[in-house]
């Protein structure tokens, strides 16, 4: 004879029981390589138009091989910067997504130290 | 096939892992207190400077140099470590590890472009460096791994054919094992490189090396004599060495009681308890009457409850305590189980039964303090002057880049 394990106080086991799921973890959306994923803080405006402010905490993932379009992290004489990864035949350029700034292009010699691909931009508003 | 996974001057990589503008700087990290150096990047170590010299001999020469100088981040190096173990267990399947910097494995008949590839790959999505060394026992590992180092390509495979040769050019003190007194006395029965070491027979060997000399020979012989590492967390360690030396028992008495509250948030975290409490004072290394006392406390029950280690403690220190000038002390919890288990013996008095009861309700609260406002926020009262004057002399601590959300790396 079937009955239920837990104390049911109405009389009646929910209908929902056997659909419960995990509840939403952004840990499971934001870290997907957890021991390769790193936070860096972004600060000024370079990135504004592709929406990604000062304050803005960056999601860098180092597992992924950066494509051109990827935003990315990239170390450029001595310091991180985040730009837009932009790859033209030989051609390697780092697109700041506000028309304020230069476009970095790097010459053919140099090699590109990448940091890692930003996989997600996490701002709180208070 | 056995590897061993060693960090390249580990504290000073993480160092520099959130610092581009330190590439190629040289980089030393200093002691507890900001004493001595205990490591330092290639470029340092080019210079001469050495592992465990003291700061103010070093200073004028790492200046000179533009050196950057590290207080030691343990928050930092113990996130970063998690991670490159992390990495190297997905890339291998298995991983055991040694140390904060070093890992062994096996891998069924690596090549070199494997092993090169695990390599490359654990640097690439750590950002830590690393090398690699792989031969058919861990002590044979070990010594491949120090080879690798010296090489661009960071690793070595030692082929069983390989190594007498190796053997023949690696000096006896080299071997991971042999300490620097075995060293002595064995140079001075003639033994000088390793192969030397192999060379004799067991009795030989085991007369004057005892049982461990002889495990280390026949781990370089090529059979695997060192057991899988008894989980690490046997063992846990709280220590600190005092800025000013320390000679009164009450102050004794509080560094012991900052421990005990730092191993009972480091067990609850692990889910153990411990049954044995150790309590060990040093006098200063460079004094001739050099003491190091120590005693042993085994609890009724296991516990991770700060009141509790903290009364075992403090017997094993009254029991050691002599007036003199204490330049460090340390805790150590041994005898580890898993967190609830309670073999109530058949002496357990009704007293103990109403303590274990009272842990089991007080600990959750005061850990969820520690987590919430921080390890010091709530610490038994003997602790208390320890957290201002002793905590001190980290003049150059870099930020919790990884676990602190207010200390996150800055990219433009």
């Amino acid at each position: 004879m079937p009955f239920f394990i837990e104390p049911v106080s109405c009389g009646f086991p929910s209908p929902a029981q056997d659909s419960r799921e995990e509840s939403l973890d952004f840990n499971a959306l934001l870290f997907k390589h957890k021991a390769n994923t790193y936070c860096l803080r972004c600060k000024g405006d370079s990135m504004k138009l592709k929406g990604i402010f000062s304050g803005d905490i960056l999601v860098v993932d180092r597992t992924l091989r950066a494509k051109s379009g990827d935003v990315i992290v990239a170390e450029i004489g001595g310091a991180f910067t985040v730009k837009t990864l932009l790859i033209e035949g030989a051609k390697v350029i780092l697109h700041a997504e506000n028309p304020d700034y230069a476009d970095i292009h790097m010459a053919q010699e140099e090699e590109l130290v990448l940091f890692g691909v930003v996989t997600a931009v996490v701002r709180t508003l208070r | 096939m056995i590897g061993l996974c060693d960090c390249n001057s580990f504290y000073a990589s993480c160092e520099r892992l959130f610092r581009p503008d330190l590439r190629t700087t040289a980089v030393v990290v200093l002691s507890n207190n900001d004493g001595c150096i205990v490591a330092l990047s290639s470029e340092a170590k080019k210079l001469g400077i050495k592992r465990g010299a003291p700061l103010f001999e070093e200073r004028e020469r790492l200046d000179s140099i533009g050196a950057a100088i590290f207080s030691s981040n343990y928050t930092l190096y113990q996130d970063l470590s998690d991670r490159v173990m992390d990495t190297l267990l997905a890339l291998v399947g298995n991983r055991e590890v040694y140390s904060i910097d070093e890992a062994f494995f096996t891998l069924k008949n690596p090549t070199q472009e494997t092993v090169q590839t695990i390599r490359d790959e654990v640097i690439r999505l750590t950002g830590i460096p690393v090398s690699l060394g792989l031969a058919r026992t861990k002590t044979l590992a070990k010594l491949a791994n120090h080879e690798g180092k010296r090489r661009p390509s960071g690793v070595r495979v030692l082929y069983p054919e390989e190594e007498q040769s190796l053997l023949k050019q690696t000096a006896i003190g080299e071997v991971w094992g042999i300490g620097r007194r075995r060293e002595a006395q064995l140079v001075q029965r003639g033994v000088r490189t390793a192969h030397d070491f192999i060379s004799k027979d067991d009795l030989w060997i085991e007369r004057h090396c005892t049982i461990t000399g002889l495990a280390t020979a026949r781990e370089l012989r090529g059979i695997p004599s060192i057991p899988k590492e008894v989980e690490k967390s046997i063992s846990l360690c709280s220590g600190i060495s005092f800025e000013k030396p320390k000679e009164s028992l009450e102050e004794l008495e509080q560094s012991i009681a900052c421990h005990c509250a730092t191993l009972a948030s480091k067990l609850t975290k692990r889910g153990k308890q411990a049954r044995e409490v150790t309590v060990a004072l040093y006098t200063s290394r460079f004094r001739e009457d050099y003491q190091s006392p120590s005693a042993t406390v085994t609890l009724a029950q296991g516990s991770a409850y700060t009141p509790t280690l903290l009364a075992a403690a403090k017997v094993c220190l009254a029991s050691i305590y002599r007036k003199a000038p204490y330049k460090a002390s340390r805790v150590w919890v041994t005898y580890l189980e898993e967190e609830g288990v309670h073999q109530y013996s058949l002496f357990n008095s009704e007293w103990e039964q109403k303590r274990i009861g009272q842990e089991e309700k007080l600990s959750p609260v005061v850990q969820e303090i520690q987590r919430t406002y921080g390890r010091r926020a709530l610490v038994c009262g003997t602790a208390g002057s320890m957290i201002k004057g002793d905590l001190m002399g980290q003049a150059y601590l870099s930020p919790r880049y990884t676990t602190d959300w207010k200390a996150l790396p800055t990219v433009h």
